[in-house]
């Protein structure tokens, strides 16, 4: 059995053990040996790359490469240097700590259900992490700590996997934890009717035994990142599943009942979440008594009520945004933190006439004023992106730089690509037909819509100074938008015979793969098929094959160095070709009152993962 | 009296019947159907997705759908909602009393500073305090209701900060004092429109029935001014009132939607706001449908009063 | 919107109007000018011209009609003319009432957002109007099964609570100046086209025409001809609430962030973008607000003149 609490100390004069697959994971918890050391390791002693997927998964730690920094007891005032304090371990502010006490803390987004298995916004998740359990949960190191499981085992082939579950764990319904909850939970979000929201993982599983403490999942194939999905995944009791489908949907959605260190109170509607603490929970109880969770959907209620005090903590859906914090710092006695986020905001262009040549879309780059957006819009608190690679990540190429803001540069590229300003000063020109850089069809002008999803103040402000910038070179650019679900459903600006461009944001996950965003294979086969590749739904990319090919390779690549090499290419490739405008690296903006300790947001995990630790200095 | 009542009540009926099929014609024009939500999700697969159309009934064609939209309704029975995953009437049955204690404190408030101004206008029409209320009231029906809100929030909540800028109660307190607190912002905005109009109607009626034979006969026999004014002159100025009010109920709608969206007052107006940005169809129908039984229900209101306070009429 | 009450004071209830034709009662008849003017055309000129307040609130309309037009000669900056480098600038003498979020000049943009605002007032103004003058004229001249239709569907569009509707609809459908405009128009021709009704259902008894249709007039000219001009009055003042009343609805959509697109500079977005510093930055939200309440307040003053002006019954 791997046990998940780290101990280097574990291993006597032998040394760890790295002949056997859970023996390499257990010496990577413990930090005996390096992530790389654990792939090359793997590779020597024959390990199918799958099933190395599957370790690492297991052991995932800092997105960043980085080995864990350990919860180093360090607070970072935002008073020293004017700006955000850095997130990486725990605040521990001094004074002494007491137990007891209420925090609050705030959302600008009620959540839809409180339902671990249907919700779909993560301000539920923000809530129910407080209250549920899973068998395994990540830390803000993004490493997997123990919850209702303490150790598990990994077989050989990667095709099963065995927990040790705790014993003497207790739901706040006065139920037994068992084996047969998580049986229960399988089998609920397998139901077809009970239309669960995500069945990742659980549908490669094709039994789970139960014999006494211990579990075993059995999946048909490997699947790398099951312990992302079902290792994580927040455990109901058998009890409440077994009352029906409707109850267990809606009732359990309104009250859910957990494990975890926080039992629900109440739920008044548009206005605030109460839990409080669970005194029998299986480990060390929360110091706090309570946590309300308060709905103040404006942002500028958010920020009002966070200097009068009646909010006290932001952070995950509600953290703040780049053109928040400085209203934020102005507030006495709170603590405003940052962390990088995996989120890169573009402007995808959709693979529609002149949009197809590379030298328009290279133009658009040159007239998009990325510096100065991030500069001054956003106050220098992103990064200029120019691919689709964190900086601070393995796999990110440092070579690259980005575009200028050259108009002139940009002009030069539209008549290079055959186009012209008509009288009323818009650039026209022949769209492409068979060759997507050749200019052969009908004369048309250069008219783009510029899209972005309602209610995102940022991305509202980013694409009005975009249009403006393009509009000023003759490029017609209409701002629009619409609600998220519209935007992304079937009748979205994806699938209109338009030109269009789209500002958003990706989420890369914990492994640099991109194939996601760029392969053939990822484009949607109609309006309501699945895939990321939705700029290349009309028509490929003129460098489709060879993407694909890189995209391929990135996957199939085990040892690191390999891989950092090939997405080097593909950031080349992506910079060169322009497929979308790549704008900024967002970074997020948690916030606290300063006296609030253990308070340790990451982009890993949600608001209340670790509530149980927060504690109030006097 | 009990004919006239049920008159009018069948009267409704053909009306929200109306509302209802119109409404469903709304919901069948939406682009990427009700089931938008759902297959936007590319984790989802089809097994998934067609368990959902079967549930919510999405698979039958438009006409039995409309029958069973029609036959919901009248057992008030209106969905599930895509994001909440609960009933609809649940959803809504949540905020409405939140709403109806802002409205009512809205009308009550306009009731009576419209009632006090009314009158104290007429007194003098173009006098000093006419000219006043005149004034101010062309301002309250000027101004955009969340604009006043917005510049009430500045002033009493972030500037001065005597009031909390929004919510019903303080995280941790309750009780009507905090209840009251938190209401005044927003009961005073929603009010302000109606204020204004009110108080210009029953100052012109009331100068109405002053210049009316029997009011001039009651005060040659001398019948004490204050006496006078509150039985004949203000029964007068109410009568056509109570009709003004009930059809107000639209403007206090329009006022819900906008004013809970600025105080984050958590009402019906709220709730459809936040249904519309994440296109929840079924609870926006729900308050659609519930709006119309609102007007419908303020009309009759009025209908009934006017004919309890007006002896003339007769309920034939 | 607050102007509603105004419309709705104006042109009486329903409820009562109903009763005012059916059940025979007196009761408050649409004051808007029911019987045709006793006097000509020059008299109420003379009436309006007596008004300070109205005119007061023409001189108003007319200056901001010719910044409307004339904006690119006048605003000191482009509509949307960013600068990054003075974003949220306090009042200055290149800014005059500073910059917003994005250093776009708020007093360029307040001149730009004059002509959306006026269109969309004008333009919703037309088409109500035209549609109720249809509706009613033909209700109220042929009166039988086609009135009863044409009032039923009334009611039903009247039970409508119209800012859910339109909001559904803008979310559902996307919206432009344009679908702004032609939404508020289809909801907002119903009262007058019920007070033409009321005045057609009258005069279409009197003799002169009777004697003009037996003489084989056809039914068009008589309405045209004949029938519309004594209505002239109702149209008229009607019609400028409907301008006032258009503004302010397109203020309350765009402020939802559901009206004229985005980036439009409309007084509307305008506050919807103040949303998010109006605390940080005042001016930004009361501005707009102001200018939107002063411009409403001009055309209400000049709504009243007209309505005091055409009224046979004025006061002295």
């Amino acid at each position: 059995m791997v046990d998940l609490i780290p101990r280097p100390d574990r291993y006597g004069e032998n040394g760890p053990d790295l002949e056997t697959v859970n023996g390499l994971i257990q010496a990577r918890i413990d930090g005996a040996i390096s992530r790389r050391g654990l792939i090359r390791r793997a590779a020597a002693i024959g390990i199918a790359a799958p099933v190395v997927g599957v370790m690492l998964h297991a052991t995932s730690d800092m997105v960043r490469g980085a080995a864990s920094p350990g919860r180093a007891n360090a607070l970072r005032r935002l008073a020293q240097d004017g700006g955000p304090a850095s997130a990486e371990a725990p605040t521990a502010p001094e004074g002494e700590a007491q137990t007891g006490g209420t925090i609050t803390a705030g959302t600008n987004q009620e959540p839809d259900t409180l339902h671990p298995y249907v919700s779909q916004t993560v301000t539920a998740a923000d809530v129910y992490y407080g209250i549920m359990d899973g068998l395994m949960t990540y830390d803000s190191n993004q490493q997997l700590i123990p919850r209702l499981a303490e150790s598990f085992e990994i077989s050989d082939d990667g095709l099963s996997y065995t927990f040790q579950l705790r014993e003497g764990v207790q739901f706040h319904n006065g139920d037994a934890f068992s084996g047969e909850d998580v049986v229960a939970v399988w089998e609920i979000i397998m139901n077809p009717d009970f239309g669960a929201f995500n069945q990742n993982g659980w549908d490669k599983i094709e039994d789970i035994t139960v014999d006494g403490n211990q579990l075993t999942m059995t999946t048909g194939e490997v699947f790398a990142p099951f312990m992302s999905y079902c290792g994580v995944e927040r455990i109901s009791p058998r009890s409440a599943i077994e009352a029906g489908i409707d109850p267990f949907k809606q009732e359990f959605g309104r009250a859910p009942i957990g494990t975890g260190p926080f039992q629900f109170v109440e739920w008044q509607p548009d206005q605030q979440i109460v839990v409080e603490k669970f005194e029998n929970y299986w480990g060390e109880p929360a110091n706090l008594d309570r946590i309300i969770y308060r709905i103040v959907p404006d942002d500028n209620t958010m920020l009002v009520q966070l200097r009068t005090g009646e909010i006290q903590v932001v952070a995950s859906a509600s953290a703040l945004t780049a053109i928040r914090v400085e209203e934020a710092l102005d507030i006495p006695g709170l603590n405003v933190l940052e962390h990088a986020t995996q989120s890169w905001a573009h402007i995808d262009l959709k693979q529609w006439d002149h949009l197809r040549m590379t030298k328009v879309r290279q133009a658009l780059d040159f007239a998009t004023p990325t510096q100065d957006i991030v500069d001054r819009l956003l106050e220098g608190r992103a990064l200029v992106s120019v691919a689709d690679q964190a900086p601070g990540t393995w796999a990110y190429n440092p070579n690259i730089e980005p575009r200028p803001y050259d108009l002139e540069q940009a002009k030069a590229l539209l008549a290079e690509a055959g186009l012209t300003p008509g009288s009323d000063g818009v650039y026209e020109g022949r769209v492409p037909t068979d060759d997507p850089n050749v200019g052969d069809g009908e004369v048309k002008p250069l008219d783009i819509e510029l899209w972005f999803v309602s209610g995102n103040v940022e991305s509202e402000r980013v694409c009005q100074i975009v249009a403006q910038s393009w509009n000023s070179i003759g490029v017609k650019t209409t701002v629009l938008n619409q609600d998220i679900s519209t935007i992304w459903g079937p009748e979205g600006y994806q699938f209109t015979e338009r030109m269009t461009g789209c500002l958003y944001s990706w989420f890369n996950g914990n492994d640099p793969t991109d194939r996601f965003y760029w392969h053939s294979e990822e484009i949607p086969d109609s309006p309501t098929g699945s895939g990321g590749n939705l700029p290349a739904y009309f028509h490929e990319y003129s460098f489709q094959d060879k993407i694909d090919e890189l995209t391929d390779a990135a996957d199939a690549t085990p040892v690191q160095e390999e891989r950092k090499a090939v997405f080097d290419q593909i950031q080349e490739l992506l910079h060169e070709e322009v497929p979308v405008i790549f704008i900024y690296w967002e970074k997020a903006f948690p916030a606290a009152i300063a006296n609030l300790g253990g308070f340790w947001p990451s982009p890993f995990n949600y608001l209340l993962w670790n509530a149980n630790e927060w504690y109030l200095t006097q | 009296m009990t004919r006239f009542l049920i008159r009018r009540l069948l009267g409704a009926v053909p009306l929200l019947l109306g509302v209802a099929i119109l409404s469903f014609i709304f919901m069948q024009l939406a682009p990427g159907g009700p089931d938008a939500l759902f297959a936007r999700n590319a984790r989802m697969s089809q097994e998934q997705l067609d368990a959902i159309r079967r549930n919510m009934g999405l698979d039958r064609p438009t006409h039995e759908q409309l029958f069973t939209w029609l036959g919901n309704l009248a057992t008030g029975d209106l969905g599930i909602s895509y994001t909440q995953y609960r009933p609809v009437s649940a959803v809504i049955w949540d905020t409405v009393p939140n709403t109806l204690l802002l409205m009512g404190t809205g009308m009550l408030i306009s009731l009576v500073a419209a009632l006090t101004f009314g009158i104290l206008a007429a007194q003098k029409p173009y006098g000093f305090f006419d000219n006043v209320v005149s004034f101010v009231s062309y301002f309250g029906l000027a101004m955009p209701v969340f604009w006043f809100g917005l510049m009430l929030q500045i002033l009493f909540a972030v500037r001065l900060g005597w009031l909390p800028s929004a919510g019903m109660y303080s995280a941790t307190g309750g009780g009507i004092g905090d209840l009251l607190r938190h209401l005044a912002l927003p009961a005073f905005t929603i009010a302000i429109g109606s204020i204004a109009g009110w108080s210009r109607y029953v100052r012109s009626s009331t100068i109405e029935s002053l210049g009316q034979d029997y009011v001039r006969t009651a005060r040659a026999k001398g019948l004490a001014e204050r006496k006078m004014m509150l039985g004949h002159v203000l029964r007068n100025a109410l009568i056509p009132f109570v009709t003004v009010v009930g059809i107000d109920v639209p403007l206090y709608l329009t006022g819900a939607v906008l004013t809970e969206t600025v105080f984050s007052w958590p009402g019906m107006g709220r709730l459809f706001y936040d249904a519309l940005t994440v296109r929840d169809y079924p609870v926006l129908m729900g308050i659609l449908m519930l709006g119309a039984v609102f007007i419908v229900a303020g009309n009759l209101i009025a209908d009934i009063l006017y004919g309890v306070f007006d002896p003339r009429i007769s309920y034939g | 919107m607050s102007a509603d009450a105004t419309i709705e004071a104006r042109t009486a209830a329903p409820a009562a109007e109903r009763e005012a034709t059916e059940g025979g009662a007196t009761t408050l008849a649409a004051d808007l000018t029911s019987r045709p003017p006793r006097s000509p055309g020059q008299i109420a000129l003379a009436r309006f011209r007596r008004s300070r307040l109205a005119i007061i609130g023409l001189v108003m309309i007319v200056l901001m009609t010719l910044a409307a037009v004339f904006a690119d000669a006048l605003a000191p900056y482009g509509e949307n003319e960013i600068d990054l480098f003075s974003i949220t600038a306090p009042p200055s003498a290149e800014h005059w009432l500073g910059t917003d979020e994005l250093g776009r000049d708020e007093l360029s943009r307040l001149i730009y957002g004059a002509r959306v605002s006026l269109l969309v007032g004008v333009g919703t103004a037309a088409i109500a109007t035209v549609i109720g003058i249809i509706v009613g004229a033909v209700s109220g001249y042929y009166g039988k099964w086609i009135d009863s239709l044409l009032m039923r569907f009334v009611d039903v569009i009247l039970a409508f609570p119209a800012i859910f509707l339109l909001l559904i609809f803008f979310s559902i459908q996307g919206s432009s100046v344009f679908t702004v405009i032609l939404f508020l128009g289809l909801f907002n021709w119903m009262w007058l086209a019920r007070v033409i009704r009321g005045e057609f259902l009258s005069l279409k008894r009197r003799d002169f025409i009777e004697a003009a249709r037996s003489i084989g007039v056809p039914d068009g000219r008589l309405m045209w001809r004949h029938l519309l001009p004594n209505v002239g009055a109702a149209i008229i003042v009607s019609a400028t609430l409907t301008i006032a009343y258009a503004m302010l609805a397109e203020a309350a959509l765009s402020f939802l962030g559901f009206g004229v697109p985005a980036g439009t500079p409309t007084w509307g977005n305008m506050l919807n973008a103040a949303r998010t510093n109006y605390l940080t930055v005042p001016l930004l939200a009361i501005a707009p607000g102001l200018t939107l309440t002063i411009a409403v307040l001009a055309i209400n003053f000049v709504g009243d003149g007209l309505r005091d002006a055409l009224d046979p019954r004025g006061r002295s």
